[in-house]
């Protein structure tokens, strides 16, 4: 097996990421959570109002969340696109959902069979 | 102002990958994942954050661990993320927010060490997540029947069990239609 499968966990993750301009939890301003409920794979998307709200001077990695999330795009995503750890990736997604930048999408219903069968169909598909 | 949706927004649902370290779940997610596996992380305060007695530790003290997740489009409403869980018992931290809202698993077995899951197994049984295990025969092991690993993992009669490889398409997207059907077919009240 590769040994690239389970990552161990490194002291710091500069090896592969290049040193951010801010230290992650300056992008929070401080703040460990969010008051959005926002899983991993939670999708988020800019809004057609945010891609112009956006021009406001925030942060380089606010504004690249933003562009990332022209398409829908899941909290996981996000974080490894910026390079962020995904709690710090929860309170800037967190932070322009509560301006309007970005749309937080409903998580899918897990108990719907329809949901099911529609993945089994598409795994079908050759 | 506001331009009306044109359709609904699209939705996610996740499936976790777990097993040993090692065990191949990288490889798996990377089988049927439409994406590069992509790796992020998480920082160990993440979850210590709420921990009463980590109020005082300094941030230095920080750890990240890595993960890979894959996605598969499944229609214009729907998207499928697998998430692969850190190999290592120390970070069953993390597994409650990658089980939180979760389809169901798939706990992946290396036959050479069987002992290297257990705590997957008992992890999604503990939380009621539903899983199927994935006997992923490696090069040079000694073949398992399915019933023997069944026995050593003390697994239900009801939770599947299919031979897979993770290196293998069609076996790593077999492997998730199991769990899949697996989910349509349990009584409603088994729902976790």
């Amino acid at each position: 097996m590769s040994s690239t499968d389970d990552l161990e966990p490194r002291p710091s993750p500069e090896d592969r990421a290049p040193p951010s301009t801010v230290r992650p939890y300056v992008l929070t301003r401080g703040r460990t959570r969010s008051s959005w409920h926002l899983g991993w794979e939670t999708l988020v998307s800019s809004t057609a109002d945010g891609a112009t709200t956006a021009t406001e001077p925030i942060f380089d990695e606010e504004l690249q969340a933003v562009q990332l999330c022209a398409h829908p795009r899941s909290v996981a995503e996000v974080a490894a696109h910026l390079k962020i750890p995904v709690g710090v990736t929860r309170v800037v997604l967190g932070d322009l959902a509560e301006r309007h930048i970005i749309v937080v999408h409903d998580t899918g219903d897990a108990a719907d069979p329809e949901v099911l069968r529609r993945i089994i169909r598409r795994l079908r598909e050759p | 102002m506001r331009c009306e949706q044109p359709a609904p927004l699209p939705t996610s649902v996740k499936v976790v990958i777990a097993g040993g370290f090692g065990v191949g779940k990288t490889t798996f997610v990377a089988a049927i994942s439409e994406i590069d596996p992509l790796t992020t992380e998480a920082a160990m305060t993440d979850a210590a954050a709420h921990v009463d007695d980590q109020a005082g530790v300094e941030a230095k003290t920080t750890t990240t661990v890595a993960l890979d997740f894959g996605r598969i489009t499944v229609d214009e409403s729907i998207v499928l993320y697998l998430f692969g869980t850190p190999g290592q018992d120390r970070f069953v931290f993390l597994w409650d927010e990658l089980a939180e809202g979760a389809l169901g698993a798939i706990v992946l077995v290396d036959t050479r060490r069987i002992d290297h899951c257990y705590a997957a197994v008992d992890y999604f049984e503990r939380r009621g997540t539903p899983f199927v295990v994935a006997v992923n025969p490696f090069d040079g092991a000694e073949c398992y029947d399915l019933d023997e690993v069944r026995e050593a993992l003390d697994v239900p009669a009801h939770v599947p069990m299919v031979t897979s490889d993770a290196r293998d398409r069609g076996a790593a997207k077999a492997a998730l239609i199991t769990l899949l059907e697996y989910l349509l077919e349990r009584p409603p009240h088994q729902v976790a």
